[in-house]
């Protein structure tokens, strides 16, 4: 009996144990272990990131309501770590995912999920001050050397690929889910074959019903001169018709390919904006706490409870 | 009083079992409770996916870890450790690979965690740390890329090769 002759449930069983940098290089022994690692990975990725916001979630519990308090809180450096790993995790959602849903690829850097598990592992066992700058090191490293590389090296060779089965995919009006983590942004594809199929279809068929008549004329051997001269119309009138409609057709295309690449730069100026939005958030809090203590003092006796939102406001 | 169901392997071998013992694999365990065949003296339990070797092996096994206990549910966040096999289950182990994965497909499907997590850790030991030549050698596994798919996943993992 031979490993591979175990079925794919058992597969997926023993490669859950290795280490998913293990499970990346172990790709290359054969195709069935190439299958089973991308599912593996797939679904490792998957897993970190319900594991990532489940950690959020606890962490976001015991941490005190307001800004203010919370910024000395024992856990606040948990809860940095943690918006930088969902960045991360943004990213590599939105290097990878449209082609893992494509099909064209899996998810390809498993030491990625390697070092991020461990990330929430630390977290999760420890309750004391860590230096987000040390924990995160590894972490953003590696990543950006593996999206780079994709970027670079893999992903221009999938394009022509890619677009093919985007083709495909928008043909039959399936919905395109470009990034799952940014609140599921999706969009129907333009039917590109289903505008030009019919069309050159309509085009033909006339021509055929619009020749039929003046050749049937001709047979009955009639005035031949007008007939070719009508003839000689039609066809030129059908080429046209033809040009228009080309050129229509290409011009959609293009529209298509603009919008796919302002989608594009949407996600990637919201990925931005999220980071500058929690980095804006650290400087105010920075700012409250290093208030000159009169002030704040003053305030304070006027209104305590009012004092976060109040400093907050104009700012925002 | 020690309660005892017969467990019939695939070649027809009997196999008088303590219901306790046999409890351990979800299969056998559903089957009884089921079928109420918990109080019938002369119940046969037909297990027609496992021969008699690799039953008396199992057997063995269940024996030996019958009051370990009950394995957690939620092990999403636990370290993939597969370095915590104890010795007399190494020593348990210690067969040629087709039994081993026999082993695993018969706890696979008489559901037994405890044996199945045991099995795979130990395919995942003799996986792990391997380059993928060496592995091809240690299963007797044929290379059946085309060099294009070979190129394409050595490609996409050049990214983190030391240099």
């Amino acid at each position: 009996m031979n490993l591979l002759d175990l079925p794919q449930t058992v597969l997926l069983d023993i490669f859950e144990w290795l280490p998913y940098d293990e499970v990346a290089k172990k790709r290359e022994v054969c195709t069935r272990f190439n299958y089973v690692g991308q599912q593996v990975l797939n679904t490792g990725f998957n897993k970190i990131i319900l594991e990532h916001a489940k950690n959020f979630k606890r962490i976001k519990s015991m941490l005190p309501r307001r800004e203010s308090e919370r910024r000395n809180h024992v856990l606040a450096r948990h809860s940095d770590i943690l918006t930088s790993i969902e960045t991360r995790i943004s990213m590599l959602t939105m290097t990878y995912s449209k082609f893992i849903d494509l099909n064209i690829c899996c998810f390809i850097p498993g030491r990625v999920l390697d070092e991020i598990s461990s990330i929430l592992r630390l977290l999760s066992t420890s309750t004391k001050q860590l230096r987000p700058h040390e924990v995160l090191q590894e972490l953003r490293d590696i990543s950006s050397m593996a999206i780079e590389h994709f970027d670079e090296k893999i992903a221009v060779n999938f394009k022509l690929e890619h677009r093919k089965q985007l083709a495909e995919s928008s043909a039959t009006g399936a919905r395109l889910v470009v990034c799952g983590t940014l609140g599921d942004i999706s969009f129907s594809g333009v039917k590109r074959n289903g505008v030009n199929r019919p069309g050159d279809h309509a085009i033909v068929q006339q021509a055929i019903v619009q020749l039929a008549a003046p050749l049937a004329a001709n047979n009955q051997h009639q005035q031949n001169a007008p007939n070719k001269e009508r003839l000689n119309k039609h066809l030129h009138r059908q080429l046209q018709v033809q040009r228009t409609l080309s050129m229509k057709v290409r011009g959609l295309e293009a529209a298509r390919k603009a919008q796919d690449r302002r989608l594009q730069e949407a996600l990637g100026s919201i990925t931005e904006l999220t980071t500058q939005v929690s980095e804006l958030k650290r400087q105010l809090e920075d700012v409250v706490t290093n208030l000159p203590s009169g002030a704040v003092k003053r305030q304070a006796v006027a209104s305590a409870d009012c004092l976060a939102p109040s400093l907050k406001k104009p700012k925002v | 009083m020690p309660n005892i169901i017969k467990l019939q392997s695939s070649d027809e071998e009997i196999f008088d079992t303590d219901i306790q013992i046999a409890k351990c694999s979800g299969t056998i365990k559903t089957m009884l409770e089921d079928c109420g065949m918990e109080d019938d003296e002369n119940a046969i339990v037909p297990l027609p996916n496992v021969n008699s070797t690799i039953l008396r092996k199992v057997l063995i096994w269940a024996h030996y870890h019958k009051d370990d206990p009950q394995p957690t549910e939620d092990d999403e966040s636990k370290e993939k450790r597969t370095d915590d096999i104890i010795s007399w289950d190494a020593d348990f182990l210690k067969v040629d690979q087709g039994t081993l994965f026999e082993l695993i497909l018969a706890a696979n499907y008489l559901d037994i965690k405890g044996l199945l997590e045991l099995t795979c850790k130990t395919v995942a030991n003799m996986i792990k740390g391997k380059t993928p030549e060496e592995i091809r050698k240690t299963f007797n596994i044929k290379k059946d890329f085309t060099p294009a798919e070979e190129e394409q996943v050595r490609k996409e993992n050049e990214w983190c090769e030391e240099k």
